[in-house]
């Protein structure tokens, strides 16, 4: 069992009940675990968000709930399972009424070749190669009617496993191509194939899970006696598998990562070895700061922002990066560079507020015991990553740490740094006299365009981490997003932002849907924190207007729903020209009839996408 | 704990039964959660706890805990 696999930064008690969880699931007693449960079940948990899983699969789970349901707790939801009954897969996933598709927020399909087809896989040497062949065909055909089959008639997302693979009994096997393996290998190309093209289909990569825990995973004794295969020394790591899988559903991805310098990316501290006593190579133990720096260039190809954050003097830092040969890490890679001797809390707080980001997304790796209890003690929101000092367990820490975890990555994320930077030079290329002035000095152009498959996962993932500029905050899934934009009766609208530094993605969302007709209800409306204060939302406003008008709306109604971090936006409807109508306490409506006449910026071009013509706004 | 309050806690806290109603004659048909997934459960968890591996065919001869007892015995753990 890998302790770094469970992580309880996110559940929300005590820390008593957290050592009691800990150790319920690392000890692996059922009367533990259930004890644990019903001790999580007094707290405010019972309140956390309800997580409705299927499970279709051709094993045997039951004994293994009450694990599942503990570490999945740990994401702070409650789960509630639905187990599929042992009926074909396609009976329980094609049928709207099936008990497994009863608005189920996540759907997992667990599976094994041997369970799925036992006689094949029992004589599958005895086959033709043309037998072998033909079934390797049709078990592909098989998992992309199933997946087609899913998506016509549920919305929520599904995880598929992967079919795992122990290899064959006796070398002759191995040669009699295709073999087995090979087969459960064209099986899982296919499912990844399957998946990259569709946001609903995820894999559930159990072969892999399989492939760590090695054969002893499987008790081929329990599982000949009742189709219970998972043996009882891995179902605290399968658990936590899952919890894990399904984490993304509920933790937005941690958005900056911040780095120490010495003795956590490279070895020794430039103060007292030098440059030329620092250790970052080919081998041992450079080799080892080497590899955390490449898990740390791949996060940020991946979207997450790295930050300087060191107590040094900066010109032999600066000097160590243009020379030292070996450095997976350049300069450039670190959208800030804190490198001074102010205590390190505070320059993380400095971060925050140049980045406008929230601490609570902010991930903090440092080989100093004591500066990671400061930041702890003065930033309980910032997640540290705990390790041993050393520079393997750095690196352990790092990769095994589920905070980065996400389904997918999109162009936006994979340029977030380049993004991030040119905000920073954005404002310090200044020379406008006023703020109009600066502004048009950016030549700024709103690409706004329709909700479309092409922008619909930057939808669902901005709809799922924006908390600022959001007045509503609804978390909608991709699925209800796909609902929408199936009707022509609800508007919603995307906006790109391109300046003369070139674009910044698809930065803000408005979601009209129709309350009744002639009325369009504003569900939701966001933005991005890095363009907030550029008259962007206005310009989205004013075309969200006019295309509502278009289609013959004669009013828009909208609401302002307060968090604790969306203050920023409590007028915004009224700024914008709304009228506020009475509401019971405690909530903000407002209401506009149409057309209307609205201000827009005149320092930003806007271009409705799909219009032919380029509208210069007045 | 002796091993005999070990084995009943196991029939108590798996199946739900006051401890002071688990005895060597109490068998499946009194206890609604001792069914066919109660048996795996049992043997998983009986298995850690007296640290020993069953034979499934004797499982399968599991009619109450006095036999369950008998079979641990075997098994080298001992009920003085």
């Amino acid at each position: 069992m890998n302790k770094a696999a469970l992580d309880l930064h996110s559940l929300n008690c005590s820390d008593e009940l957290k050592a009691q969880i800990s150790e319920a699931l690392l000890t692996s007693r059922t009367h533990l675990v259930r004890a644990a449960l019903a001790e999580l079940g007094k707290t405010d948990w019972s309140e956390a968000p309800e997580f409705r899983l299927a499970i279709a699969r051709s094993i045997t789970l039951e004994s293994q709930l009450d694990f599942i349901n503990l570490a999945l707790a740990t994401l702070n939801c409650r789960p509630t399972i639905t187990l599929g009954d042992f009926a074909s897969f396609e009976t329980q996933l094609w049928n709207p009424g099936s008990p497994l598709l009863a608005a189920p927020q996540a759907v997992l399909v667990l599976w094994r070749l041997e369970d799925l087809y036992p006689d094949v896989v029992e004589s599958f040497s005895a086959l033709s190669k043309q037998e072998r062949l033909d079934f390797e065909a049709s078990l592909i055909k098989r998992l992309q009617d199933l997946c087609a089959g899913y998506v016509k008639v549920a919305t929520a997302p599904i995880f598929i496993a992967t079919l795992p693979d122990f290899g064959q009994d006796w070398p002759h096997e191995v040669a009699a191509v295709p073999n087995l393996s090979m087969v459960k290998q064209s099986f899982n190309r296919a499912l990844m194939e399957i998946a990259s093209a569709d946001p609903q289909i995820n894999v559930f990569d159990f072969a892999a899970w399989c492939a760590r825990e090695g054969q002893a995973c499987f008790d081929e004794r329990l599982d000949l006696f009742a189709r219970q295969p998972l043996s009882a020394n891995v179902v605290t790591s399968f658990s936590l598998e899952l919890a894990r899988l399904f984490r993304p559903l509920f933790q937005p991805r941690a958005k900056v990562l911040l780095l120490d310098l010495d003795n956590t990316l490279w070895g020794g501290t430039i103060g007292d070895d030098g440059l030329s006593g620092l250790k970052v190579g080919r081998d041992y133990p450079g080799n080892v700061f080497r590899r955390i720096q490449s898990l740390a260039k791949r996060l940020k190809e991946s979207g997450v922002l790295l930050a300087l954050v060191s107590k040094n003097n900066i010109e032999p830092v600066q000097k160590a990066f243009e020379t030292l040969p070996d450095m997976v890490l350049a300069w450039q890679d670190f959208v800030v560079h804190k490198v001074d001797w102010n205590p390190k809390h505070q320059n993380i707080q400095a971060i925050a507020s140049e980045l406008n980001l929230g601490l609570d997304s902010f991930v903090f790796l440092d080989d100093n015991h004591l500066e990671r209890e400061e930041i702890k003690h003065y930033l309980p929101q910032v997640k540290v990553l705990d390790n041993g000092g050393d520079p393997y367990s750095i690196l352990t820490a790092l990769r095994a740490s589920p905070l980065f975890d996400a389904y997918r990555v999109s162009a936006e994320d994979s340029q977030r740094t380049e993004l991030y930077s040119l905000q920073a030079a954005r404002s310090i290329d200044v020379g406008a006299a006023n703020i109009e002035e600066f502004l048009a000095s950016l030549s700024m152009e709103a690409i706004i365009e329709e909700v479309g498959a092409a922008s619909l996962q930057r939808v669902v993932q901005m709809l799922g981490k924006t908390n600022q500029f959001n007045v509503t905050t609804r978390r909608h899934s991709e699925a209800v997003v796909r609902d929408l934009i199936k009707s022509e009766r609800n508007l919603l609208l995307t906006v790109e932002l391109v300046d003369r530094f070139g674009s910044q993605g698809i930065v803000g969302l408005i979601i009209g849907v129709e309350q009744e007709p002639g009325t369009l209800l504003v569900d939701s409306f966001l933005l991005s924190c890095r363009v907030i204060g550029r008259g962007v939302e206005e310009s989205l406003w004013a075309t969200f207007l006019e295309l509502a008008a278009g289609r013959a709306f004669q009013r828009v109604r909208a609401q302002y729903i307060a968090t604790e971090k969306n203050a920023m936006v409590a007028d915004l409807f009224t700024r914008l020209g709304m009228q506020a109508v009475k509401a019971p306490a405690g909530e903000f409506l407002y209401e506009l009839s149409l057309p209307a006449a609205v201000l827009k910026p005149d320092w930003i071009k806007v271009k409705v996408k799909g219009d032919e013509q380029s509208r210069e706004t007045v | 704990m002796s091993n005999q309050e070990k084995l009943y806690n196991v029939f108590s806290s798996l199946f739900g039964v006051p401890k002071e109603e688990v005895n060597d004659a109490l068998s499946p048909d009194a206890v609604p959660k001792w069914d066919s997934l109660g048996t795996v459960n049992l043997v998983v968890e009986l298995e850690r706890e007296f640290n020993v591996r069953f034979d499934l065919m004797d499982v399968m001869g599991f009619l109450n805990v006095g036999i369950v007892k008998t079979a641990l015995a075997e098994k080298g753990v001992s009920f003085d």
